[in-house]
């Protein structure tokens, strides 16, 4: 037998339930095919309504009353109780998620702006980069392709003269913090070039992650090699920076800002 | 006018039921008797429908109303009294019938079914009913006792099975279903 549908199905119960005949023929009339279920539902429904004991006839036993007595009535203060007692644990609950979320949440910049780092000799040095490349350290590859220049040490680089630009790790402005938020700076990227512009390779870093590069003039002019594996693009662009001789500033929305901030070391 | 008021809510069973209520919580024990009097055959029949075998029915209404006796302090008059009654009813007998399948055996309770029977008001009056009953499982028995002998709505179902209208429909409707066919079966 095919399936009933479910509002078919639904109106035989009903009919069934009521019990009225004219209902049901009317029902069998109209749908002829289902003539047999209907009767089947009308007998099982009337059969069971009849098999109900009768109620008047049921003998009512004396109560036998129970050796303990009614139970104490639920006290109002107790419900108070209660329902403070849900009330301090959802507002604990609530303080936990607020911690963690603020426990999780990114690190906020220092407080001093770029502005004041820009012009303090006495401040830090730029810390190495946190990431390492791979193989061979593209920053030894291109100072033995620099023209004539003493071995520069990649510290020195960073160390930001007088009057020069801030360092990358304190571009980070806490009136922006939609920078700080900015995914795709720490998008890994796996890079290799043999002797390019530097130029062109940081482009090229930038492209690969999806950045904007906006390179300020005077960068400097120089063929390098690098190769770097699964590293986050900053970290890439920062450790070029140190070596080569640039500065690196997030500007949100994807774009970075590169600005040559060549220590008088590196002048050839 | 409020002659006539007066009169309509005093015979009103569910203002009667409160009265008593509270006659009892202020002591009157008289008034839980009235109750129990007024409500034992409806309560009887429910367990019956649910536990099918007669001679254990009368032990799991003693400990339905011993349940209400205990308990009508907390009754907080959301419902009827009538449906706060049968939802112990309801979870007292099914979990009565579950004590009673570890106490015997079913043979034992088959052949107790077919011994007993003393009186056939009390017992189900036709044994393919009883028999197709007896097939389907516990809370089945109970909504289609609710339904069809106790003839209560589909929301008072709901409040004496503790869940919403809907689900109570929906529980109406598989165990109606799975009623015929087992009758069906039943009737060859």
């Amino acid at each position: 037998m095919s399936r009933i549908p479910q509002a078919l199905d639904e109106l035989m119960w009903l009919l069934a339930d009521q019990e009225s005949p004219e209902a049901i023929d009317s029902f069998i009339q109209r749908y002829p095919h289902l003539r047999r279920e209907m009767t089947r539902r009308a007998l099982a429904v009337k059969d069971l309504r009849q098999s109900r004991p009768q109620e008047d006839r049921i003998p009512v036993p004396a109560f036998r009353k129970p050796t303990s007595g009614p139970l104490p009535a639920p006290l109002k203060s107790f419900r108070l109780q209660t329902a403070s007692l849900f009330v301090g644990a959802a507002g604990l609950v609530f303080a936990a998620f607020v911690a963690v979320r603020i426990g999780l949440a990114p690190a906020e910049p220092a407080s001093e702006s770029a502005a004041a780092v820009l012009g303090s000799p006495e401040s830090a040095p730029m810390p190495a980069p946190m990431g390492t490349p791979m193989t061979k350290n593209s920053a030894d590859l291109a100072q033995a392709d620099r023209t004539g220049n003493a071995k520069a040490e990649p510290e020195a680089a960073t160390a930001p003269a007088e009057g020069a630009t801030p360092s990358p790790m304190d571009a980070r402005s806490p009136e922006n913090p939609a920078k700080n938020l900015d995914l795709r700076t720490a998008r890994k990227v796996t890079i290799r070039m043999e002797q390019a512009d530097l130029e062109d390779a940081v482009r090229l870093v930038c492209a690969s992650a999806g950045l904007e590069a906006q390179i300020a003039p005077g960068m400097p002019q120089f063929k390098i090699n690098l190769e770097y594996r699964e590293t986050p693009a900053l970290e890439i662009l920062r450790e070029m920076g140190a070596n080569f001789g640039f500065s690196v500033f997030e500007q949100g929305q994807g774009v970075v800002l590169i600005v040559p901030a060549v220590d008088s070391r590196f002048d050839p | 006018m409020v002659s006539r008021i007066l009169n309509e809510s005093a015979r009103s069973p569910y203002d009667a039921d409160l009265m008593l209520v509270d006659r009892f919580l202020a002591g009157d024990e008289s008034a839980f008797t009235r109750i129990y009097e007024d409500y034992y055959p409806r309560v009887f029949a429910l367990a019956r429908g649910i536990l099918i075998d007669s001679d254990e029915t009368e032990d799991a209404v003693q400990e339905v109303f011993t349940q209400i006796y205990r308990n009508l302090v907390r009754f907080d008059r959301r419902s009827k009294l009538s449906t706060w009654i049968f939802r112990i009813t309801v979870n007292r007998t099914i979990q009565y019938g579950r004590t009673l399948k570890f106490k015997r055996r079913q043979v034992e309770l088959e052949q107790a079914a077919h011994q007993a029977a003393p009186d056939a008001a009390l017992s189900i009056a036709d044994p393919r009913i009883a028999s197709a009953m007896r097939k389907l499982v516990a809370s089945d028995r109970a909504v289609l006792t609710l339904y069809y002998w106790q003839e209560l709505s589909l929301a008072e179902i709901g409040q004496s099975l503790g869940c919403n209208e809907n689900a109570a429909k929906t529980r109406l409707f598989r165990a109606r279903d799975r009623f015929k066919k087992l009758y069906e079966a039943e009737l060859g």
